[in-house]
């Protein structure tokens, strides 16, 4: 019955032994293991973390960065990964400093995702409507009264849970990131002038441009914007 | 030879009381070309006649003697000592490895001896020039810009010298502008000599003089094609000035191939590591120092602290002292930089410290080579009273401790759900309620205005009907010749038809006043004439002021004139 066994069945084996491999510290199999599993199933949020536990042990603390951010991107309000990203950078042992994209409380909003803001949105624009239809149906000075408190409440909320809708949205599908992952890497003011600034492992990137050319224009955390090679970022 | 160049000390004042006497022979670099300029200093706290044993034959001195004194101070007892020094600079004409040394220092009838030195001597560094022009070739003197390599990787040293060539012997150089490279480069000079050595040589079947100047080891950073600006100088023959500037020098660096490995310390050449520990047999809670030593030759200066791997119960305090002792030389730098670990015993028993590793990108083999050093155990002797801390210093042991500290997490894959936010499922969610709700006023609305219509046409309906009574009332009136019914009829009959002709809504009756402004707000002239008659008449005949004399029919019949103009 062997030829029965599910491809889902033949991911969680690999994922147990690769789990099995960081607890024996045989990093590099545990990297491998999960690495597949993240190429089969790229949602597999349990595998970006482990692989980023990974690469802590394999002293890669630019690589774990990505992995953990890669977590975080989709889960914004997981402390857990935030608390190995603080230690990561710690470890590289530089100037750089973990600084969350988000703060708590919009770590906490991003959570819900944006689906459960639509929900949120549709359920208020019901109830403005049950509101409105009860206003104008009801005499009684005191229903009505009640009827435009819950109205703008819901007017409120209909309102917020749209713009946070959109930015969860547009935070979740954001590629726009990208983590050194070399010790030290070279920078161009064009694709052959070299520039005197060198960027450090872990440090995140934004990318000006969409490109998968050899050479891929970011701006740094000062704000200065360079060329790198493609090869020494790893994009959230 | 060297013997001749022995000197005295100068100084005969300052005897270095209570200091035992130590004599000290350096030599720096310990590894050069031939030909390369290298310095020897002898350092000691006594003076006397010097003289160095064992120079090689074929050493040749330099014209660069240095000398002088300096004073040190004890930080344990605060005592000043006075060294004197000599330098002397040098080259050797035959590869090999040189012993040099011991010094003597003779100081009345005794002498001090110092330790002796090794240089090795390899042979000549084979240079590269830039391009030179035929045109250049026409000039009294052109220079060029000489590299050891073409492509060197990244954190390997260049070799970069300035090498002049001229038709005329010259004399010395004045002005001179050093070659340059962009971005961050570390360059450190290497046997460079005051003077420079003009020696004959042929250069593409031209006799020509030429010397090489400003000698440099460089470090550049980062990768891809690095260009070395040109040089200027003004090239004197006695009196005579020949400026030039030199051509520049195109370079490539490549990166390192692949992903290093976590060892790696940044290391590109060849490195070794060796371990030590002060004791081997301490107590629970006792701290011992644990030295690592980096020795190797290429950019030693710019590697990476090692990061120690200890078991559980050992505990790093603070950050390590750092010494570092390296020269730089035409292949890199070479000498040792050294690591002291100050460790704290937690645990006791046997205790095995595992070996250090490291790596490094080696030149010649073209691929990363890790390097072990030597495992060390050592005995704890169990101490009851000792309680036991936890490090403070997140460095100690942490990656290892990492790794068990952190459960890892089963698999969670997340839908890669399809977002609805935007979609017309998602417009059509939150607008239609809201169109529903605005759909409900419209209709409420409009039912609220139909039943207010209704409600005028009704009170309309019963005025006329109020009116069509009062007619009825002042047709008996008529017939029956009651005039006080009469008149009160025709005014009340006037009053309703206008009542129905404008249109009152509420139970309101129309006073004359509003009656006449209607009608001269309509310029209804004739019809306000007519009214204001009937009205006074009425009012002559209820105020005591009798009739007009006027009959009842034709009363009624200009109302009925005017309920019919009022139609």
């Amino acid at each position: 019955m062997g030829f029965l066994s599910t491809p889902s069945l033949a991911s969680d084996s690999t994922f147990n032994k690769a789990s099995k491999a960081i607890e024996q510290k045989s990093y590099q199999k545990g990297i491998q293991g999960f690495e597949k599993i993240i190429e089969q199933d790229p949602n597999n949020m349990g595998a970006y973390y482990n692989l980023g536990v990974a690469y802590m042990g394999e002293k890669s603390f630019g690589k774990a960065i990505w992995s953990f951010e890669k977590v975080l991107n989709r889960i914004p309000n997981d402390s857990e990964v935030s608390e190995q990203l603080e230690y990561a950078y710690r470890e590289l042992n530089n100037d750089l400093i973990y600084e969350p994209r988000l703060n708590a409380f919009a770590s906490g909003l991003y959570g819900i995702k944006s689906n459960s803001w639509s929900i949120i949105a549709i359920t208020s624009s019901i109830l403005i409507a049950i509101c409105i239809i009860v206003f104008k149906l009801k005499e009684t000075h005191s229903t009505r009264r009640l009827m435009m408190v819950l109205g703008f409440v819901c007017s409120v909320i209909f309102i917020s849970s749209i713009i946070l809708a959109a930015s969860t949205k547009e935070y979740q599908s954001e590629m726009n990131y990208g983590i050194v992952t070399k010790k030290s890497i070279s920078t161009f003011d064009d694709k052959q002038e070299l520039n005197s600034t060198k960027l450090t492992e872990g440090e995140r990137v934004r990318l000006m441009q969409k490109d998968t050319s050899e050479f891929i224009q970011v701006e740094s955390r000062n704000r200065d914007v360079f060329f790198v090679r493609n090869e020494d970022i790893a994009f959230i | 030879m060297y013997r001749l160049l022995s000197i005295l000390f100068i100084s005969l004042c300052c005897p270095a009381f209570g200091q035992a006497p130590k004599v000290e022979l350096s030599i720096d670099p310990s590894r050069a070309d031939v030909g390369e300029i290298f310095t020897i200093t002898v350092r000691s706290n006594v003076q006397g006649e010097l003289e160095v044993d064992n120079k090689p034959s074929s050493f040749v001195p330099g014209y660069d003697v240095m000398n002088g004194m300096e004073q040190e101070m004890d930080p344990n007892n605060g005592n000043v000592t006075t060294y004197y020094y000599l330098s002397q600079t040098g080259a050797i004409g035959k590869p090999g490895k040189y012993t040099i040394g011991p010094a003597f220092i003779k100081q009345g009838n005794k002498v001090y001896q110092s330790n002796t030195v090794e240089i090795i001597i390899g042979d000549k560094t084979q240079m590269t020039g830039s391009e030179v022009t035929t045109a250049q070739m026409r000039e009294d003197a052109f220079g060029i810009i000489q590299t050891n390599k073409k492509t060197i990787y990244e954190g390997e040293p260049i070799l970069v010298s300035a090498k002049v060539y001229s038709h005329f012997d010259p004399t010395h150089l004045a002005g001179y502008r050093s070659y340059s490279m962009k971005g961050a480069v570390d360059k450190q000079p290497v046997g460079n000599s005051q003077r420079i050595i003009v020696e004959r040589e042929k250069f593409r079947g031209v006799d020509l003089y030429a010397f090489e100047y400003d000698k440099n080891i460089i470090f550049p950073s980062g990768t891809g094609t690095f260009k070395i600006n040109g040089y200027a100088m003004n090239l004197h023959r006695g009196y005579e000035s020949f400026p030039l500037t030199s051509n520049q020098a195109i370079i490539e660096i490549l990166p390192l191939p692949g992903t290093p490995p976590a060892d790696f310390i940044g290391g590109v050449g060849e490195f070794r590591i060796t371990r030590s520990i002060d004791s081997k047999a301490i107590k629970q809670g006792d701290v011992f120092k644990m030295k690592i030593t980096i020795e190797g030759i290429g950019n030693l200066q710019n590697t990476i602290e090692p990061t120690p791997v200890l078991p559980k119960g050992l505990i790093v305090y603070g950050d390590p002292v750092i010494e570092e002792d390296y020269s730089y030389n035409s292949h890199g730098t070479e000498g040792t930089i050294s690591y002291e670990y100050n460790i704290q015993v937690n645990s006791s028993g046997e205790i095995e410290i595992p070996a250090t590793t490291i790596s490094f990108f080696d030149i010649k083999q073209k691929k990363y080579i890790s390097v072990v050093s030597n495992t060390e155990q050592i005995k704890v002797k169990a101490d009851k009273s000792y309680i036991t801390q936890e490090s403070q210093d997140p460095k100690s042991s942490a990656i290892e401790e990492l790794t068990y500290s952190s459960v890892l997490r089963d698999s969670k894959s997340l839908d890669s759900e399809k977002t609805y936010f935007g979609s017309p499922l998602f417009w059509a969610g939150i607008g239609s309620p809201l169109f529903a709700a605005f759909i409900f006023l419209f209709i409420r609305r409009q039912r609220e205005s139909g039943a207010h219509e209704i409600v005028i046409k009704e009170r309309v309906k019963s005025k006329e009907k109020e009116l069509s009574a009062n007619l009825s009332i002042v047709e008996n009136a008529i017939q029956q010749n009651d005039d006080n019914a009469f008149f009160t009829g025709i005014e009340n009959t006037l009053i309703k038809a206008f009542e129905v002709r404008l249109g009152t809504e509420d139970e309101r009756i129309l006073n004359k006043r509003e009656i006449y402004d209607h009608l001269t707000e309509s310029n209804q002239e004739a019809l306000l004439s007519k009214v204001k008659h009937i009205f006074t008449t009425a009012d002559q005949f209820k105020y005591g002021f009798a009739s007009t004399g006027e009959s009842k029919q034709q009363i009624y019949s200009e109302l009925n004139d005017i309920l019919t103009n009022l139609k």
